[in-house]
């Protein structure tokens, strides 16, 4: 045990000066009364860097200033289309692929979801932001390509909640939104938004059939998940 | 009996994981020091058995599209050797999604508990449960009069409910909410090291030095650390914002609740100094706030006040991550901003005769955080009473001159601490 003379404070401690007047503290005879058990002496947290994604990420804003630097100019000198848009979103789609799919260890659906929405993205930047006449557009990428991408990511979470069904709890808020996202997607064609019929009906029949399924056969689980998320 | 295998957050609870931020886990630490090493397997082992008998504990945090709530746990516990950072993470990740640590160092027996799954009164029951069949798995024998909650004693249906659902009246009229309250300013620590500092007080001395004022322990040091905030920041000074002691309550014995969830509300010291304001007018000052405060309409009053903004329409259907911004700015503005520093007494706590053989002492922290740098806690168990100081900032006169006074009415202490020698940042 030691004591400060000055403060005439008993320390039961591996210091030599009190804490509070900084004098030397000085060991007296006494037994120790309490069990000394000492914390861990102070360290610097190690923040791990990934010297990788550090290359990458400087790379992938090294080319989004030069990309839309010459957009810019090209821009100004006459030449009508944005088309750095449409490459800064195929780089963040990239991400998403690389980060998001291969690297990421949250939950496969979600990963599946959010690489989705960023390829529908970039594929409808690819045809409103290209080099074509303004109110020229053919609308392909709505009319075909985006509900066929819809299912895609439809089909690949079903997949994953099939193959992973200890995740089901993490996976099914996806299953359940999703379909949802390609019912909806019918009312384009309603609002003519979307010219051609049979992609958007294909869209709506595999999204109701998705939403029927999961409760068939998610049966009790699904309903008990919906009920955890949707508390008021 | 069947369990449920999901929890709605309890009232208090839906606060905590909107707020918490590295700089400020709202978790507190509760500390076992036994008189011999720690057998790491056999800790794991007793966590394993305590987590059965304890389902508000087996649970991880999850989104919902509204609120947060607990989903049963089943992956493996992980206990690590204790970090020297007090109440630091709030990455459950590492821990299985546990939303509390229990670690180990040498004779200490550490866990620090996420506010959101229970207050200091159910993490202490849980704790008491976990170093109790921790001692039996080593061989020794006890004689259990319910002191601790173990398997034979069957896990009640009151130990999960929200208490304060159960017992809220709504026809009180609610608190009036508080405004700023002065704020202790000083040299943070680098790197969000708080420093501590323990008294391990004679239990009968402390008693003996609150007697002379005719007050509680609690009524006692609250007295003590209000001075010690007049005398080091607001002696001659031009302050205008009253000083506020935020001190929890234990509510359960006004409603007999078995909860081990959060159950717990709060008073506050509101005060104003005058120059050469002295001790008796300051401890006359906190017994007058307790005497007032404490009567079970004003806790129903508070309660009210909490309640009322969960089951308000609007702010139900707001989805989660608007929420989570608005009792962000809500809680800045009508909470931490509203205190000065906490005093949290967690009490006499018991354990089956025979354990004190084994057990030295137990401890229970806080953290610290900008908005409330110094916060003071208390528990007592075979006449040791603990008071702790922990602090983000290097200045360290509050506490030596609460220390100091202590010595002077008379009280029995020893001092501890941690590394209190790291660098600090320049504010």
């Amino acid at each position: 045990m030691k004591k400060c003379k000055s403060c005439n404070f008993t320390y039961n401690t591996d210091r030599y000066t009190c804490p509070f007047c900084k004098n030397r503290l000085e060991e007296t005879n006494e037994q120790p009364l309490i069990t000394y058990q000492p914390y861990p002496k102070f360290k610097d947290k190690i923040h791990k860097t990934n010297l990788v994604q550090k290359i990458f990420v400087f790379l992938t804003l090294i080319a989004s200033l030069v990309v839309t630097i010459t957009n810019y100019y090209n821009y100004k000198k006459g030449i009508n289309s944005l088309w750095s848009v449409i490459t800064l979103i195929g780089i963040i789609t990239l991400w998403s692929f690389i980060k998001g799919i291969i690297i990421s260890k949250k939950s496969g659906a979600k990963r599946v979801f959010n690489f989705g929405l960023c390829l529908i993205l970039l594929i409808l930047s690819i045809e409103y932001l290209s080099l074509t006449k303004k109110g020229n557009y053919s609308n392909w990428s709505l009319n075909y390509v985006i509900p066929f991408i819809l299912i895609g990511i439809l089909s690949a979470i079903n997949f994953i909640i099939i193959i992973r069904k200890k995740t089901y709890t993490n996976n099914v808020g996806y299953a359940l939104w999703t379909p949802i996202l390609l019912i909806a997607y019918y009312l384009l064609y309603i609002f003519d938004i979307v010219t051609v019929a049979w992609p958007s009906i294909s869209c709506l029949v595999y999204g109701f059939s998705s939403l029927i399924a999961i409760f068939f056969f998610g049966g009790k689980a699904t309903i008990q998940e919906l009920k955890k998320r949707l508390t008021l | 009996m069947k369990r449920k295998n999901w929890y709605k957050l309890d009232n208090a609870a839906q606060l905590f994981p909107m707020v918490s931020t590295h700089k400020d886990t709202n978790s507190f630490r509760l500390a076992c020091v036994l008189k011999e090493e720690i057998n790491p397997s056999i800790l794991k082992e007793a966590l394993e058995i305590t987590l059965n008998r304890f389902p508000t504990f087996c649970v991880k945090l999850k989104k919902g599209y509204f609120w947060y709530y607990l989903e049963k746990n089943n992956a493996p516990v992980i206990i690590r050797e204790e970090s020297p950072y007090y109440c630091e993470s709030n990455d459950y990740d590492l821990q299985n999604n546990y939303p509390f640590n229990l670690s180990y160092n040498n004779k200490r027996i550490s866990i620090e508990i996420f506010h959101a799954i229970s207050d200091g009164n159910g993490g202490m029951e849980f704790f008491k449960a976990i170093i109790y069949n921790y001692l039996l798995l080593k061989g020794l024998t006890f004689e259990n009069k319910g002191e601790v909650l173990t398997q034979e004693i069957e896990t009640l249906i009151e130990e999960s409910e929200d208490s304060f659902k159960f017992n809220y009246d709504n026809k009180i009229k609610k608190t009036k909410n508080e405004g700023k309250a002065y704020k202790i300013k000083g040299t943070h620590y680098y790197n969000k090291w708080i420093g501590v500092i323990h008294a391990i007080c004679d239990m009968n001395s402390l008693k003996i030095a609150s007697k002379k004022y005719d007050a509680t322990i609690t009524e006692y040091l609250s007295a003590l650390f209000l001075q010690s905030i007049y005398e080091n920041y607001l002696k001659n000074s031009k302050n205008k914002y009253p000083v506020r002691l935020f001190i929890p309550v234990n509510i359960r014995k006004y409603f007999s609740s078995k909860t081990l969830r959060n159950f717990v509300l709060f008073i506050r010291t509101n005060s104003l100094f005058k120059d050469d304001t002295n001790f008796e007018e300051i401890i006359n000052h906190v017994k007058e706030t307790f005497k007032k405060e404490l009567p079970k309409d004003k806790m129903l009053a508070r309660m009210k006040a909490n309640i009322k903004l969960e089951t308000n329409p609007f702010i139900r259907i707001i989805p989660l991550t608007v929420k989570k911004l608005i009792m962000k700015i809500g809680y800045k503005i009508l909470g931490s901003n509203a205190n000065t520093m906490s005093f949290s007494n967690l009490g006499l706590i018991n354990l089956p005769s025979g354990c004190e053989k084994y057990i030295d002492r137990l401890e229970f922290a806080n953290g610290a955080s900008k908005s409330s740098p110094i916060n003071c806690t208390a528990v007592s168990y075979n006449n040791k009473a603990v008071i702790t100081f922990t602090s983000c900032i290097v200045e360290r006169k509050f506490q030596s001159f609460v220390l100091k006074k202590l010595i002077d009415d008379g009280v029995q202490l020893i001092i501890e601490t941690n590394d209190l020698e790291v660098e600090h940042e320049k504010m």
